[in-house]
């Protein structure tokens, strides 16, 4: 069933995803280093990997977030993007669970309690997950 | 509708490795493709060349000034 409300729904969720990704690939494309720094933090990439994650994961997420804005290839954008956060979301899941401390490196103002701040990012990538698969599905029907 | 989805993660995915690749070869901030992150060989750093002695400043030699020859003038 298609509510009224649906292309505004999924506009917002267009725009809430993309410039996400975009204003978080900024951060981490200014200064590799420290992305590679922030990889290392998670302990869970092979050492070989985690230059090469630091310098091409930004620009995944930048092509990504607006491919989606700009409606290129937007499932396929949808698919990177839903492919990305459910890696992040794995990773910060099981850091939590093993109780290893880390920087996730997503956004600066979050950084003041680290756990809080993972737990809450855990929970804002679950929903953005969420919405980037009810996008997908929306997409698929159309 | 998949082959289209596959060609378009393609398409993507390369563009933004030829971006990547090319950004961090002419930019400045570019770290070396391969870093050194084995804590048992010591310092952790994104650039394997870099080892625990690299804080310590090498000033640049200046220009030595020709000597006098012993026999001139």
């Amino acid at each position: 069933m298609k509510s009224d409300y649906t292309p505004v729904f999924l506009f917002i969720i267009k725009l809430t995803l993309g410039i996400t990704f975009i204003y978080v690939s900024f951060h981490r494309i200014a200064d590799p280093a420290v992305f590679a720094g922030i990889l290392y933090g998670y302990a869970v990439f092979p050492g070989f990997s985690i230059n090469l994650l630091a310098i091409t994961l930004p620009f995944v997420e930048l092509v990504a977030g607006f491919s989606l804005i700009l409606g290129l290839f937007p499932r396929s954008a949808l698919f990177i993007i839903n492919a990305v956060l459910s890696g992040f979301i794995l990773i910060i899941g099981f850091n939590l669970f093993r109780g290893h401390g880390f920087d996730s490196g997503c956004f600066v103002f979050l950084s003041e309690n680290q756990t809080a701040s993972n737990v809450w990012l855990l929970i804002t990538d679950s929903l953005m997950l969420a919405s980037g698969i009810y996008f997908l599905r929306k997409t698929t029907a159309s | 509708m998949i082959q289209k989805d596959l060609k378009g993660i393609f398409v993507l995915l390369f563009f933004a490795l030829v971006t990547a690749f090319s950004y961090n070869y002419l930019s400045p901030f570019g770290i070396a493709l391969f870093g050194q992150w084995e804590e048992s060989k010591g310092v952790v750093t994104t650039d394997p060349k870099i080892d625990s002695n690299a804080s310590i400043e090498i000033k640049p030699f200046g220009i030595i000034k020709p000597g006098v020859k012993k026999n001139e003038k």
